[in-house]
């Protein structure tokens, strides 16, 4: 193959395909559910740090923002104790809106919005690398057709399509498979990983660990089987994703795998995103 | 019907989010980000939205940044006891549950160079917001180099330092 055709079948392979509208629709839902229940269990930390005179005081947050001063509405909006509780009110609203597909594509651009403006206001707190796929993610789904199933729009207004574009979902997938390999590289590189005392390192520590199943964990067979059984299944998921006789067990041993690291570390929302990220592989284009 | 429109945007966002996902800070040189994105529009968009992942943060359980902690320092005469602010148990400290977030948020900030950032938030929010600390600093943050059970209950002197930051009255 030349150059040229090697461009043009990948070209075909990202956009000349078409998903079942109900794919977008179950990835909007759980993307969007997820950030929304995230968001309702920190509110109240979100809060102490946007209001004016919280922790993070928006001159505070302007003077050490640095490389960081990513767009906020918070940012530009009036100093006035309202103004916060009123994002996160539109976010709420906006997000419950993408969930039931009601005007979806508009309540996915502004549910982004507020996102961004959220997270960006409160870089300190959202910084995590679960953050940067919610808005990635988000930002693939605006360009998804999320509406035409599953939701009020195809219901109220005729909306309902068969088939919808599948290039988003695609980058989606190829995203997922980005993470897993660029995670599984830079964990070869360190130390601990290659020893094989990550997991052990995960099980005492005093910020990641849940403290369940302690004992087990620090025994050596298994500590040693889980930390390179990690980095042996993001080396392959990139990979064994794109064959359809492994697609599914794959896409098993993902959930299974974000669901050990939801039950073992205090990690935050990345486990149900990145569950919901690989629903995009329960697809057949 | 062909729609050109469509056609032309879909591939001007997906490519442009291939390469910022491929390329940009990942461990995959980048030659392309540099040649191909750089100092354009489509980089002010990425910081716009932020969505430039830096994939070192999935590495996560490197032990070094793994006791990442925010000690407290109290002064009784003349001796000087440390705590960790986590294990703390004083009535005038109001926002506990939000400074135990921000020792979480610490190991993000330290592993991508904002530790003294976040070092001046915590020094105005105190010196601001609540007189009645003023007996409390945040003095430090200890990098330890062990993460093991018996650096976690050691309450006093913790662990072997390899990086302290150190600021404010001591």
């Amino acid at each position: 193959m030349t150059t040229f055709e090697w461009i043009q079948a990948i070209d075909r392979f990202i956009f000349d395909t078409e998903v079942s509208a109900q794919v977008p629709a179950i990835l909007r839902v759980s993307v969007c559910g997820t950030l929304v229940a995230n968001f309702g269990f920190r509110l109240r930390d979100t809060l102490e740090f946007m209001k004016p005179n919280g922790l993070l005081t928006v001159d505070d947050y302007v003077k050490h923002a640095g490389l960081f001063q990513r767009l906020s509405v918070l940012r530009y909006a009036p100093q006035h104790s309202l103004v916060a509780p009123s994002i996160l009110a539109l976010f709420f609203i906006s997000g419950l809106f993408a969930i039931l597909g009601l005007f979806t594509q508009l309540s996915i651009l502004v549910f982004l919005v507020c996102t961004v403006s959220i997270q960006s206001r409160t870089f300190v707190t959202h910084f995590s690398g679960a953050d940067y796929i919610a808005r990635s993610l988000l930002l693939c789904l605006l360009f998804a057709n999320c509406g035409a199933a599953l939701s009020m729009d195809a219901t109220l207004f005729s909306r309902s399509e068969a088939m919808v574009p599948g290039w988003p979902i695609r980058l989606i997938q190829i995203y997922v498979c980005v993470i897993y390999l660029s995670s599984a590289i830079q964990k070869c590189r360190c130390d601990f990983w290659r020893s094989g005392e990550a997991m052990r390192n995960v099980a005492v520590s005093v910020m990641w660990s849940r403290r369940l199943f302690l004992e087990t964990l620090c025994k050596v067979w298994v500590y040693k089987f889980g930390t390179y059984a990690v980095v042996f299944f993001e080396f392959l998921a990139p990979f064994t994703f794109w064959f359809p006789e492994l697609r599914l067990a794959t896409l098993v041993v993902a959930v299974l795998f974000h669901l050990g690291v939801l039950l073992v570390m205090r990690i935050g929302y990345f486990s149900p995103l990145m569950i919901a990220a690989v629903l995009s592989f329960a697809v057949q284009f | 019907m062909f729609d050109l429109s469509y056609w032309f945007w879909a591939r001007v966002f997906g490519y442009s989010f291939l390469i910022i996902i491929i390329f940009l800070r990942s461990p995959i040189p980048n030659p392309i980000y540099a040649l191909l994105v750089q100092g354009t529009v489509v980089d002010r968009l990425i910081e716009i939205l932020g969505i430039a992942l830096d994939w070192r943060m999935f590495v996560a359980i490197e032990p070094y940044y793994l006791d990442v902690r925010i000690v407290a320092t109290f002064k009784s005469g003349k001796t000087e006891t440390w705590y960790l602010l986590r294990d703390v148990n004083i009535g005038p400290l109001k926002h506990r549950s939000t400074l135990t977030r921000m020792t979480l948020a610490c190991y993000f900030t330290t592993y991508t160079f904002m530790g003294p950032r976040l070092r001046y938030l915590l020094d105005d929010y105190y010196a601001q917001q609540n007189e009645s600390l003023s007996s409390l600093k945040i003095h430090s943050l200890v990098l330890s180099s062990l993460a093991s059970e018996e650096s976690i209950d050691r309450r006093d002197n913790p662990v072997r330092e390899t990086e302290v930051y150190s600021w404010g009255a001591s």
